[in-house]
């Protein structure tokens, strides 16, 4: 495992004016961040950035030695070769296919295909692998997102807001799944957007809030006292080397 | 003539597949230059006089045309009064009826089906082939029919395009027109019949096709 690093600045437009998201963090290996912040404040935006489906005017992502974005060099890894596991909060799951052609459509060439039938049964979807979307409850929807995302061996994790549109008992459940995932190291990093502040702190291991798209604060989830705005500034150029993916 | 009409079908509706799919994913991406131009040039046939349209392109294919001089001087290829102009002229009958409803759906199709294709690590090509086409298919399939229908009851642009030359381009359309011109209404009405039980039994696949899960 590897840290990754970034800095992502672009203009936020909404219908009552515009704000810059300027964010800068390093996560460690294997760490796990709870991104939080009123609406607005650049979460999402912040995440698509990362993922690559949105540009940067300007910044960096570095994962470990691997370099997916430099703007002053002109590097923009497409995001097909990010390595990304996106949880998008409307599921995106592809109406056309079972559970288990989700799953089989999103795996690496290298993946076995029993690797598929242990995501199902990891998220608890392994009787239902022939069911479409469709024909599957909310909380289903977004445990097979998540199988989905896993399912194509994700160096980093996104997850936006996972779990809201879940009744609180199934908020439970995916919040253990979650963990458990988190404890198989099913990904280098996971970043999780949600608004709720007792599901960040079981689900990550630091919390950053966002306030018009700057870092407001910035703390281990343990000890909410000790948050306190972050002052890292780069002394290394951002990118020692480009990132070979085959 | 049957077999004739059957294989001018068959060249039509693949060049409406392969065409539809082109022109409905352009279409449906806004912002470029000459994307009106495209879009009143392919739903020009829907709504133009067959028999205009059908002179126009013998204007254009003729052997004197802009382009069927060339296509006849450097290719060999000589559009009007042949196979290749019954082709023709059921392809543009039948294009804005394919093109149009296959833009639609690609328009609709929500745009995180593909950033979340993106995300998996699938190209372009694989995020058009398995994801965005099976969710259009009953755009695609319903547009198909739809052509072929019209391309099978097309008689201005055939007539124009094609010459109505007995035994080379006669369709079943021009057939039952000739029969009636020559007072034969009983092959009129045979091949009338033949070309309903045709058209009602893609109505039947197109009511079917809309009723099937998605994908292929």
């Amino acid at each position: 495992m590897s840290a990754l690093h970034f800095r992502l600045q672009r203009t936020l437009a909404f219908a009552s004016g515009s704000s810059r998201l300027d964010v800068e963090l390093t996560l460690g290996p294997g760490e796990w961040l709870a991104l939080q912040g009123p609406s607005g404040a650049g979460k999402t935006s912040l995440l698509r950035l990362l993922a690559g489906l949105e540009s940067p005017e300007s910044g960096f992502i570095r994962v470990g030695d691997d370099c997916w974005l430099d703007s002053e060099r002109g590097i923009v890894l497409p995001t097909r070769l990010r390595r990304i596991g996106y949880v998008f909060q409307e599921h995106a799951l592809f109406p056309h296919m079972t559970a288990r052609q989700q799953l089989a459509f999103a795996r690496r060439p290298e993946t076995p295909s029993a690797r598929l039938d242990e995501l199902l049964e990891l998220v608890g979807l392994a009787q239902l692998a022939d069911r479409y979307p469709s024909a599957l409850s909310g909380g289903q929807k977004q445990r097979l997102a998540l199988a989905r995302a896993l399912a194509a061996e994700p160096r980093i994790l996104l997850l936006d807001e996972p779990l809201s549109a879940l009744d609180p008992e199934l908020r439970q459940a995916m919040q253990t799944l979650l963990q458990t995932v988190r404890e198989a190291g099913l990904a280098d990093h996971a970043i999780v957007v949600t608004h709720d502040l007792p599901e960040a702190r079981r689900l990550a291991e630091r919390i950053v809030r966002l306030h018009r798209g700057r870092i407001f604060s910035d703390g281990p989830a343990h000890d909410l006292q000790s948050i306190h705005p972050p002052l890292f500034v780069p002394k290394e150029p951002p990118c020692a080397s480009v990132a070979a993916y085959s | 003539m049957l077999w004739l009409t059957a294989r001018v079908a068959l060249a039509g509706s693949l060049l409406h597949v392969v065409f539809g799919l082109a022109l409905g994913y352009a279409l449906a991406r806004p912002g470029w230059r000459g994307r009106t131009a495209l879009d009143i040039a392919v739903t020009l046939p829907l709504v133009f006089p067959p028999m205009a349209t059908g002179f126009l392109l013998l204007m254009i294919f003729g052997r004197r045309g802009p382009l069927g001089e060339p296509l006849r001087e450097h290719f060999g290829i000589d559009l009007i009064f042949s196979f290749s102009g019954l082709v023709l002229a059921a392809f543009v009958a039948g294009l804005p009826l394919v093109v149009k409803p296959v833009q639609s759906a690609f328009e609709n199709i929500p745009k995180i089906y593909a950033e979340a294709a993106r995300t998996l690590g699938k190209t372009e090509w694989q995020i058009f082939w398995f994801v965005l086409l099976p969710n259009l298919r009953n755009a695609l399939i319903g547009g198909l029919v739809l052509a072929l229908g019209r391309s099978l009851g097309e008689v201005g642009m055939t007539l124009m395009l094609g010459g109505n030359i007995e035994g080379r381009t006669v369709t079943a359309s021009l057939d039952i027109y000739n029969a009636v011109i020559n007072g034969e209404f009983e092959r009129a009405a045979a091949i009338s019949v033949l070309l309903g039980l045709v058209t009602g039994g893609l109505f039947v696949v197109l009511r079917r096709n809309a009723r099937a899960p998605l994908g292929w």
